[in-house]
């Protein structure tokens, strides 16, 4: 009878473990968006100090990664998929971590604004919010499943992030013209919408790691979208 | 020193051991002062390959080759080659180290005086040299004339490369050359490998992936007589094309 | 039966056998160091034989023997280590290597007696040496040889095949090889095996009664075509031969414990070297 050993088992745990937890921060990060976008909507306080509070674990949780990610690399001496994999999570950490920071902001506008009188009701905002969730779930499905094709399709996603944004920043333009009092509460919606649109530029980096992860390629998400506007506001 | 000049250029090599095909098809190009690593599971027929560029399976009666290995522009299996000639050209160091029962200085003089050189100082340059070239100078430099089976597994193996490149090869091949040795003993051959490639072309059999990364320019995988794979080490180790070569990389076979 | 009786049997046996071997030996060399001591003098062993070898000493045979050594030694070594060199080296496998080396092994075997005849006839009678110093030389070299050859060849396949490979490597031909690195990691224990042969050697009666060994010679012999006298047969002479074989026996025992202290200094000196070998691979 012949006794099979999978000499991979070791490493596949390992592996396994470290991206349970890149998922799981990426978990914390979209979390930390939506609700302080929530929190931001609806002006509540109590959500807005939690997703504050939430950014020190999100910052823990990446450091312990990163330490993993060392601990693997001394242990293992990985080539191949497993380097790629291993590199590639701690890059991804980094850019996780920054989209907890981004939530983190969007909690402190929330808590700013959350006493002042709304200068109109939020739309495009949670909108931005709710693309980005998509991003990062489609990003970390293909992660998972290593899927390159999923990958692929958050880069278009970011250019719906992009207009969303100039769509926000006209808007916002007409209002603050009309009404200068505005303008205190406008920029900080601005400082938002931008923020929102740097975590869907997170995820698209973390989406050419994934195709990095597994091809092996260097992609460029530009190579996936439309070609830049000229002179577009 | 000029970089991409071929060192070696591999068409069609075929090498049958009886009945059976040992290596397939193989055709690759070394590069001259070059580190190039051979690596894939036992029995693959990296070593094997090894062996053809200096015609050293000549000795296994029932093997037979076809194809050519071109070195300096001529074929070393075309009729009429002076094997002596080419194994003087292209040297060889092997797995376990295996200095001669003589003195160091005998060891290393042994390539020159075979070949004719007799001159007693030109002797004692070259031992010289040599020993410089293998970093071992300093540490034998007092008892030359000491018996070489006293000296420590990796001094041993570096004395092997001095006996080497005491014959002024163009090509160094080693035939896994640490693997008898402890990991301090395999870091000195490893920079060693680094420095010899500035004056020679360096072809070296490893079963540690992790060494081959470290010290080749370029690398070779072999599976079951095949060449599945050949490239920059930079690419081989972290993108490699081949499937294969990703499997054996991290250690889903062999 | 149990087991463990077995086993006590068993040990038993061996060291009984064991036993009587090593008693034998002794009391032999005893009997004959209890003999043949007082014979021993300087005298003994300086002075030829006199009357009708019932007095004086035995340097004739003593000197005699060494030559017959030396005469044997010169032939068998260099042909033995060149047969070896052929065997281990050179001969491809295949019947006729086959038949070769088993010849070689047979010919170890052959009674003594054997090769004294043979010598007579090729050496004494065919090519017309007649009974000298020469003949009875090469007869004992012939019987050695085949002890040298087989010694060459063990110790020549064992040289490890790396040293073969790392001289071809560094582009040396195959007799260089040989010649540079085989022969001299071998050479220590050829020379054993060959010591070892020069106490089979020293000892034999039967190759030189035919050949080269004087019944008495007055003199050392000063060239190769005089006969000589050699211990084992000066032995013999004095035990069968003599008139006076009464009168001999102390002078029998002497020169019987001579003997034994040529062969035994000999073979330990073989021995000793072989085993410092050993030591020193390690």
């Amino acid at each position: 009878m012949m006794m099979t050993i999978d000499s991979r088992n070791h490493i596949e745990e390992e592996l396994g473990s470290l991206k349970r937890e890149a998922l799981y921060l990426a978990a914390l990060a979209r979390e930390s968006i939506n609700r302080s976008v929530w929190a931001l909507k609806e002006r509540d306080k109590a959500v807005a100090m939690e997703v504050i509070k939430k950014d020190d674990e999100m910052d823990d949780l990446a450091r312990s990664i990163d330490q993993k990610c060392l601990q693997f690399l001394a242990r293992f001496q990985p080539l191949g998929e497993d380097l790629r994999t291993v590199l590639s999570i701690m890059h991804m950490a980094v850019d996780m971590e920054r989209i907890g920071d981004y939530g983190d902001n969007i909690a402190k506008v929330a808590l700013d604004m959350s006493d002042q009188l709304p200068i109109k009701p939020l739309v495009d905002i949670p909108r931005m919010a709710q693309l980005f969730s998509q991003m990062l779930d489609r990003c970390m499905e293909a992660f998972d499943r290593c899927d390159v094709e999923t990958a692929m399709t958050v880069f278009p996603m970011d250019d719906q992030m992009d207009d969303i944004e100039t769509q926000i920043l006209r808007e916002l333009l007409f209002m603050m013209m009309a009404k200068t009092e505005r303008i205190e509460q406008a920029t900080q919606l601005l400082t938002v919408a931008r923020t929102l649109e740097r975590s869907g530029d997170r995820v698209t980096n973390m989406a050419e790691r994934v195709i990095y992860i597994c091809t092996g390629e260097t992609v460029r998400a530009s190579g996936f979208r439309r070609p830049k506007q000229e002179g577009t506001l | 020193m000029a970089k991409d000049i071929t060192a070696i250029e591999v068409t069609d090599l075929n090498l049958n051991y009886g009945t059976t095909h040992t290596l397939k098809n193989i055709s690759m190009r070394i590069k001259s002062h070059s580190v190039t690593a051979f690596i894939g599971p036992s029995g693959c027929g990296k070593s094997t390959f090894l062996r053809c560029l200096n015609r050293m399976n000549d000795f296994i009666p029932s093997a037979s080759v076809s194809g050519s290995v071109m070195i300096d522009g001529r074929d070393i299996y075309a009729p009429g080659v002076d094997v002596i000639e080419l194994r003087k050209k292209v040297g060889m160091v092997f797995q376990k180290p295996n200095p001669f029962p003589m003195s160091i200085y005998d060891n290393v003089a042994f390539g020159p005086r075979i070949h004719g050189v007799k001159d007693r100082t030109i002797l004692d340059g070259v031992v010289e040299s040599s020993l410089r070239g293998s970093a071992l100078w300093d540490e034998v430099k007092d008892k030359l004339h000491s018996p070489a089976n006293g000296l420590s597994g990796g001094q041993q193996q570096r004395l092997c490369i001095a006996r080497t490149i005491a014959t002024e090869p163009e090509v160094v091949l080693m035939d896994e050359p640490t693997s008898a040795l402890d990991p301090m003993a395999t870091a000195k051959i490893e920079e060693l490998c680094r420095q010899l490639k500035e004056k020679y072309t360096v072809v070296i059999v490893t079963h540690n992936m992790q060494q081959a990364a470290r010290i080749s320019d370029d690398t070779a995988f072999f599976l079951m007589g095949d060449l599945i794979e050949f490239g920059p080490t930079d690419r081989i180790f972290t993108s490699p094309e081949d499937k294969k070569t990703g499997d054996y990389i991290t250690g889903r076979f062999g | 039966m149990s087991r463990k009786y077995v086993d006590r049997l068993a040990s038993a046996v061996l060291w009984t056998s064991a036993a009587t071997l090593v008693i034998v030996l002794l009391s032999v060399m005893a009997y004959i160091l209890a003999n043949g001591a007082e014979a021993i003098s300087w005298e003994f062993l300086t002075q030829p034989p006199r009357d009708s070898m019932t007095k004086g000493g035995i340097s004739t045979p003593i000197i005699g023997t060494f030559q017959l050594v030396l005469v044997s030694m010169t032939f068998a070594v260099p042909v033995g280590i060149a047969t070896g060199i052929f065997f281990a080296e050179y001969a491809s496998a295949g019947i006729f290597t086959t038949m070769l080396r088993l010849c070689v092994r047979c010919l170890a075997g052959v009674p003594s007696v054997v090769y004294g005849l043979f010598g007579l006839s090729l050496f004494v009678i065919f090519l017309r040496f007649g009974s000298c110093l020469l003949s009875a030389g090469l007869t004992l070299g012939c019987l050695a040889l085949p002890l040298i050859i087989t010694a060459s060849e063990t110790a020549l396949l064992a040289v490890p095949q790396d040293f073969r490979l790392a001289s071809y490597a560094l582009g040396a031909g195959k007799w260089q090889t040989v010649k540079k690195v085989v022969l001299p990691a071998a050479m220590p224990t050829i020379l054993t095996g060959a010591i070892l042969s020069v106490g089979r050697v020293a000892g034999e009666t039967a190759p030189i009664i035919f050949t080269g060994a004087a019944f008495f010679a007055p003199n050392v012999a000063k060239s190769l075509f005089q006969e000589v006298m050699a211990l084992p047969y000066h032995i013999m002479v004095l035990a069968t031969a003599g008139t006076h074989i009464e009168q001999t026996r102390p002078i029998q025992y002497g020169t019987v414990l001579v003997l034994l202290m040529v062969v035994m200094g000999v073979s330990s000196v073989g021995i000793i070297a072989r085993a410092r070998l050993r030591r020193k691979r390690k």
